[in-house]
């Protein structure tokens, strides 16, 4: 009697240690399936990103254009100044003609700076399509008010330089259907550099990035 | 007349030793780059697209300007980028926005030319790398 229920109680036991057993294969296999579903974020290597392309722009389409627009300015001779010295460059208005939300400084940051270290052109911040760039420079003379400020130390007048130079432009997109599940989309990135003092256009470029994908992804 | 006979076997075998020397000489002699600042990175496309030809100066304004030939001599189109290296009388490399990967065709059986110019006058000397596109 007793060797019966001891033989019963051992396949109990083993059934709940096969059942048991089971159970830790399939939350484990589980578990191994989602975290595998999980994207690892990951830092890109900006010097040499070969990451896959997207359909609305990225920084790597914002530094091509801004790359090419340098190059060819610096090729062209324009920002030579006749007699030498540094022409006084100023930001006119860069019309984002995209569906896309941006802030085109993402295009002209990179192009003042490179310009700038180059020594060709410095950039004015007190002037600007909607005010100056950089109010301070009008604010910091109200000082001139104040009995609080040591009046030698507060900007003069007549100091400040009136730009020679405007860089202008537009970004424009184009979106067009190739079939039924592809679609090819156009960015011009177009900049003109124009002598304040005649009006004319001493400098024209205009880069442009195609990409075609999917249908299903949105340039915008 | 047998030691003239046994001398003109030893220039002959003379001559001949010479000439395989020349020979061999010139198989193991291996192509110079062209200009050692100019690099191809992938030994593939070094050997089928080749810098033939760099010219290098500087204008008037003070900004160094390189030109870079090359040749694909193969029948299929390449796309290449190239990044150029700017560096200062001391040797520094300039830190610009040019300096980046920029893509350029190489077109079948044609000959190849990569443009670059200096982002400022500071600029003395130059290195160019050339690697396969994606």
């Amino acid at each position: 009697m007793n060797a019966v229920k001891k033989n019963r109680r051992i396949k109990l036991h083993a059934i709940s240690m096969s059942l048991l057993f089971k159970q830790i294969i399939i939350i484990s296999f589980i578990s191994v399936l989602i975290s595998g579903c999980a994207t690892t974020t990951q830092n890109i290597d900006m010097n040499n990103d070969r990451g896959q392309a997207v359909m609305g722009l990225d920084y790597r389409d914002f530094q091509k254009a801004a790359g090419e627009s340098i190059g060819s300015m610096l090729e062209s001779g324009a920002l030579n100044k006749p007699g030498g010295g540094r022409y006084v460059l100023v930001i006119s208005r860069i019309i984002n003609d995209t569906m896309q939300r941006i802030d085109t400084d993402q295009l002209i940051k990179k192009i003042r700076v490179e310009l700038l270290q180059g020594g060709k052109v410095v950039v004015t911040t007190a002037v600007g399509t909607t005010g100056a760039e950089d109010k301070m420079t009008m604010q910091a003379r109200e000082l001139r008010k104040t009995d609080e400020f040591k009046q030698s130390t507060v900007a003069g007048k007549g100091q400040m330089i009136a730009p020679e130079l405007s860089l202008s432009g537009k970004i424009i997109q184009r979106n067009v259907r190739v079939t039924s599940s592809l679609q090819q989309t156009e960015y011009y990135f177009q900049l003109t550099l124009t002598d304040i003092n005649t009006g004319l256009a001493l400098w024209e470029g205009e880069s442009v990035i195609g990409k075609r994908g999917s249908n299903k992804s949105v340039s915008w | 007349m047998f030691l003239k006979k046994v001398c003109k076997i030893f220039v002959v075998l003379l001559m001949f030793s010479l000439v395989g020397c020349a020979a061999s000489n010139k198989s193991k002699t291996t192509k110079k780059p062209v200009d050692s600042r100019v690099a191809i990175v992938d030994v593939a496309v070094a050997r089928k697209l080749p810098v033939i030809d760099v010219i290098a100066h500087t204008r008037p304004d003070g900004l160094m300007e390189v030109q870079v030939t090359g040749r694909n001599y193969t029948s299929t189109y390449y796309n290449l980028e190239y990044k150029a290296e700017w560096i200062d009388k001391n040797g520094l490399v300039i830190k610009t926005i040019l300096s980046r990967w920029t893509a350029f065709p190489a077109y079948e059986q044609s000959e190849y030319i990569v443009k670059a110019v200096a982002p400022k006058a500071a600029a003395v000397d130059f290195r160019i790398k050339i690697r396969k596109g994606e």
